[in-house]
């Protein structure tokens, strides 16, 4: 078992200095240290779960301790953190109320056991200080709360900003980059001259990528409305994508796998999904400079369409995995928005979907995409 | 907070002027080369239009975004000692010999293109590792480094402390399609020599390095640069 349970007075001694005791007499202390069990956790050990009846408080001895919610799509969202020589889980215990938050480990711990038992022989040993600590510590978690709420509230804001930048600007450089498009094909059509023939070529790469960023652009600024979702059979899905992105792989001497065990239809809108499959075959095949093996799957999970896309490519950084579908978040990409992961998000989401993404910093990235199928009789395109 | 609330706009504006500079040019160059039909004429002067007008349009994007509007920046001292009008045509005492480091192949090659054109010696590098690699073997064989701001892994502000590191001497101008005023000052403070916005022309580029390599040249001639710790 990985979890190991002791009471022993001598092991009290490492929760004397615990905020939950600040003030309390040692006499006091000494009295209640048999009722305090000691638990050493290993790290991502549940200490408990949100629902849970409450009948404990902990303190923090060693390591610390994740708190967190369920938050949309049944995410776990992170609160906060509770560290040594704090204490946790004690709201459940005065309202008598089912856990409203998970705890775990989030290192090798030390936790404290304090049931209601030996909590009602603290608070009749040392009434006044043992409400001083509570109502101490209830303020802080408050303040800490209040920020958070804050700074969320702005970044939402900001996001919102930016969108209303993007949406003015692209359309004001779109029209300038498209007459660069024409005049370069036309300058090229006119001329053999293989010197010039590379130039135009510069010329068309920095208009694509130019092109590329201003649609990224767009798609952000638009969000997730508008679309057109009708059924499409998984076969067509995968020719549009072989024919927008798939046939560049050869050349960049990446093989391709694919592993079609469903192959039915899928209610989409083909055009922004299409879109946001190339976007991530586009990071794959950039984190595969020297090449390696992408694999498309596709899967029917509980009425659920599943693709994935891996790669053998260099992964993800760690650092940046937890704000990876944040807008303006890029790693190591010449000319990207840092827009293409959180378009795919508000995509797939807006096809009561889901998108995650694992990695192996060094090894290779899988990209999983799940949305509703549609019936098998649909009208199919 | 205002910094973080504009890191979108800087990006998207750092960005997007890195592919205006690749494609303004490139046209300067077609324009060059171009032997094709008199009647063509039009489609050049369509070009250059356009790309004005998208340049205007990311200029805005910059100011937007508090970045320095200036196109050109040279160290206050090295400014002082700068004479006006050096003519394009000017001689240097021996061909300079620049560094030029940047992600971006397209940006290299019109880099190269453009400054040998002018009579410099150019070494081009596509990342800040193999920039220091090569500064750390030649160190001495450089009159300058030109180095893009905006690059994957190693950024042009921690190559610039790496340089730094290795040598106090080297002049190090920093290019780039944004960059807020408070970095490039403290840059300047650390003994950046100067910043180029882009995008830029190949005259803007030339004429301004030329400018800077001269008053390097008058600034250790009179040995007047003490306050910028010798950086230069």
């Amino acid at each position: 078992m990985a979890m190991s349970t002791e009471t022993a007075a001598q092991a009290f001694e490492q929760f004397c200095d615990n905020r939950l005791f600040e003030g309390i007499k040692p006499d006091v202390l000494e009295e209640i240290a048999p009722g305090v069990h000691v638990r050493r956790l290993h790290e991502g050990e549940v200490i408990f779960r949100e629902g849970d009846p409450a009948d404990s408080l902990y303190l923090v001895g060693k390591g610390s301790v994740k708190i967190s919610k369920t938050g949309r799509g049944g995410k776990q969202e992170t609160l906060g953190f509770i560290q040594s020589g704090s204490f946790f889980g004690e709201m459940a215990l005065l309202d008598g109320q089912p856990r409203s938050a998970m705890a775990t480990a989030a290192e090798a711990t030390v936790v404290g056991t304090v049931n209601e038992g030996t909590f009602q022989h603290i608070l009749e040993l040392a009434p006044s200080r043992l409400h001083m600590n509570f109502l101490r510590s209830v303020t802080e978690r408050l303040r800490s709360v209040n920020a958070h709420f804050i700074s969320e509230v702005m970044r939402t804001e900001r996001l919102s900003l930016v969108g209303s930048m993007a949406n003015t600007i692209i359309h004001d450089l779109k029209n300038p980059i498209c007459i660069v498009r024409c005049c370069s094909d036309l300058i090229a059509s006119e001329s053999n001259d293989p010197r010039l023939r590379e130039l135009t070529s510069m010329l068309d790469g920095a208009v694509d990528g130019m092109l590329a960023m201003t649609q990224e652009l767009l798609d952000y600024a638009r969000g997730s409305t508008a679309l057109v979702k009708q059924p499409v059979s998984v076969w067509r899905l995968l020719d549009e994508l072989k024919q927008q992105s798939l046939r560049l792989l050869p050349g960049k001497n990446i093989q391709f796998v694919k592993r079609i065990r469903y192959d039915g239809t899928v209610k989409i809108d083909l055009a922004r999904f299409t879109r946001v499959l190339c976007n991530l075959i586009k990071n794959s095949r950039e984190a595969m400079q020297n090449g390696g093996i992408l694999t498309i799957t596709t899967d029917l999970v509980k009425d659920q369409f599943v693709l994935r896309i891996s790669d053998t490519g260099k992964g993800v950084p760690p650092e940046i995995m937890p704000r990876l579908f944040e807008p303006f978040v890029t790693h190591g990409k010449a000319h990207g928005t840092g827009l293409g992961l959180a378009i795919a998000k508000s995509v797939i989401e807006a096809h009561a979907g889901r998108i995650s993404i694992s990695s192996v910093h060094g090894s290779g990235t899988t990209v999983d995409i799940r949305v509703p199928a549609t019936a098998p009789d649909a009208a199919m395109v | 907070m205002a910094n973080e609330d504009n890191n979108g706009t800087r990006q998207t504006a750092s960005e997007l002027n890195n592919l205006l500079q690749i494609i303004s040019g490139t046209s300067a160059m077609l324009e060059n080369i171009w032997e094709g039909s008199a009647g063509s004429d039009k489609y050049f002067s369509m070009l250059r239009a356009s790309v004005q007008r998208a340049e205007q349009i990311a200029a805005q994007l910059v100011a937007q975004a508090g970045g320095v509007g200036h196109k050109v920046l040279m160290h206050p001292e090295l400014a002082a000692l700068a004479k006006k009008n050096v003519p394009m045509s000017k001689p240097a005492p021996k061909k300079p010999r620049i560094l030029v480091v940047d992600d971006e192949q397209m940006a290299l090659v019109l880099s190269e293109q453009v400054l040998s054109r002018a009579g410099f010696e150019v070494v081009t590098t596509e990342s800040g590792f193999e920039c220091l690699d090569i500064f750390r073997s030649r160190k001495d064989d450089f009159d300058l480094v030109l180095l893009d701001f905006s690059m994957p892994f190693m950024d042009g502000d921690e190559v610039f402390r790496r340089l730094r590191e290795i040598s106090i001497s080297v002049p190090v101008v920093l290019t780039t399609g944004f960059i807020d005023e408070e970095k490039l000052q403290s840059l300047m403070h650390e003994g950046l020599a100067g910043f180029i916005r882009r995008p830029h022309s190949a005259e803007e580029l030339v004429t301004y390095l030329r400018a800077l390599l001269e008053s390097v040249r008058s600034a250790r001639a009179a040995d007047k640069l003490r306050g910028i710790a010798a950086a230069v």
